[in-house]
C-alpha cells in the first residue's frame, strides 16, 4: 500500500490572494499603519502566506488508517462437509 | 481681455498648487522647502472636522497629520486652504502626488505669477469614486520649480472619516475575506491509500514477450 497526499496548491494560492486583498483593504480602512507605508503590503503578504501554508496542512477530516492487507481465508476443515454431519 | 488672461494665468498656477495643497493638507506631518499651508476640513454638513498648519512652527493641539494623529477629512466634504511658497515664485514648476506610494496626480506649470493661493477643494471632485471612501492614507506631494532649484515636499497621514461599511472597498474586503476563508477550508490536503501496481514485480526492460 502506498500513502498518497492529494494537495490543492491552486486553492491555497487563490485563497491566500483573497485573504491578502482583504487584509490590505481592511488595514487601510481601519487605519492599521504600525509599519507605515508598508503596512498594507505586509498584510497582503501575510494573507498570501497563510494561504500557501494551508497547502501543507492535513485535513482534519476524513483521515483513514492504512487498510489491512487482504489475506485469503485459510481453508477450514469443515469446508465442503458442513452438510454431511447430518442430525 | 486682460482680466481673462490674468485669471487664466492664475488658474494655471493655482491648479497644481491646489492639488499640492490637498496633499499637503493631508500632510500636516511635514512641509519643507519654505512652503507653508493652513487648511481646514469640513464635512458635508459644513461642520469642521480637521485643521492643519504646515510646517510645524505653529504646531499646537489642532495640528494633525502624523501616523498616530492623522488629519481628519470627509470624502464628501471640502478643504479650505491657504498655500504659500514663501518669497519664491516656482517658475517652470512640476509637481507630483502619491497616495500610499502610488502615483496619483502630476503636472507642470511654466509661468506661475504668484506665491500664494487660497481656495476650497471638494475631495470627491479630485478623487472620483462611486460611493464613499473611508480609511487612513499616506499622502506625499512634491513641487519643484526654477529648473529644480527649489523644492517643496509635503508628507502626511489623512484619515477620511465616515462609516466604513458604506464604502465599496469595505464590501470588496468583506467578500474577499469570506471567499478566502472558504478557500482555506478546502485547501488542506487529504490522504488516501493506493495499491502499488508494481509491488513485488520487476519491470520489463524490453518488449513484452508474446503469450504462446
Amino acid at each position: 500500500m502506498r500513502k498518497v497526499k492529494r494537495r490543492h496548491p491552486f486553492r491555497g494560492i487563490i485563497s491566500g490572494l483573497l485573504l491578502g486583498v482583504s487584509f490590505f483593504l481592511f488595514s487601510i480602512i481601519y487605519g492599521i499603519v504600525f509599519l507605515g507605508d508598508l503596512t498594507p503590503w505586509v498584510m497582503f503578504g501575510l494573507g498570501l502566506l497563510i494561504g500557501i501554508a494551508f497547502i501543507f496542512v492535513p485535513a482534519p477530516w476524513g483521515r483513514k488508517p492504512p487498510p489491512q492487507p487482504t489475506v485469503p481465508p485459510a481453508p477450514s476443515a469443515s469446508t465442503g462437509g458442513a452438510g454431511a454431519s447430518g442430525a | 481681455m486682460r482680466s481673462l488672461l490674468a485669471s487664466s494665468a492664475a488658474a494655471s498656477l493655482f491648479g497644481p498648487l491646489a492639488i499640492l495643497a490637498l496633499a499637503a493638507t493631508a500632510s500636516a506631518q511635514e512641509l519643507t522647502g519654505g512652503c507653508s499651508l493652513e487648511a481646514r476640513a469640513f464635512d458635508s454638513a459644513g461642520v469642521q472636522v480637521g485643521t492643519a498648519y504646515l510646517p510645524g512652527e505653529r504646531q499646537g493641539d489642532l495640528v494633525h497629520g502624523g501616523r498616530r494623529n492623522p488629519f481628519y477629512a470627509d470624502f464628501h466634504g471640502t478643504i479650505d486652504f491657504v498655500f504659500r511658497t514663501g518669497d519664491t515664485v516656482f517658475e517652470n514648476n512640476h509637481w507630483a502626488i502619491q497616495v500610499n506610494g502610488v502615483p496619483l496626480l502630476s503636472g507642470s506649470d511654466d509661468n506661475p505669477l504668484d506665491t500664494d493661493e487660497s481656495g476650497s477643494i471638494a475631495i470627491a471632485s479630485v478623487v472620483e469614486l462611486p460611493g464613499t471612501l473611508v480609511g487612513v492614507f499616506h499622502v506625499t506631494g512634491d513641487l519643484w520649480g526654477n529648473d529644480d532649484a527649489n523644492h517643496c515636499h509635503a508628507d502626511a497621514w489623512v484619515a477620511l472619516v465616515g462609516d466604513p461599511m458604506l464604502s465599496i472597498p469595505w464590501d470588496v474586503a468583506a467578500g474577499a475575506l469570506a471567499f478566502g476563508l472558504l478557500g482555506l477550508v478546502l485547501t488542506p490536503y487529504s490522504t488516501t491509500w493506493e495499491t502499488d501496481p508494481n509491488a513485488g514485480e520487476q519491470l520489463h526492460s524490453g518488449p513484452v514477450p508474446k503469450r504462446p
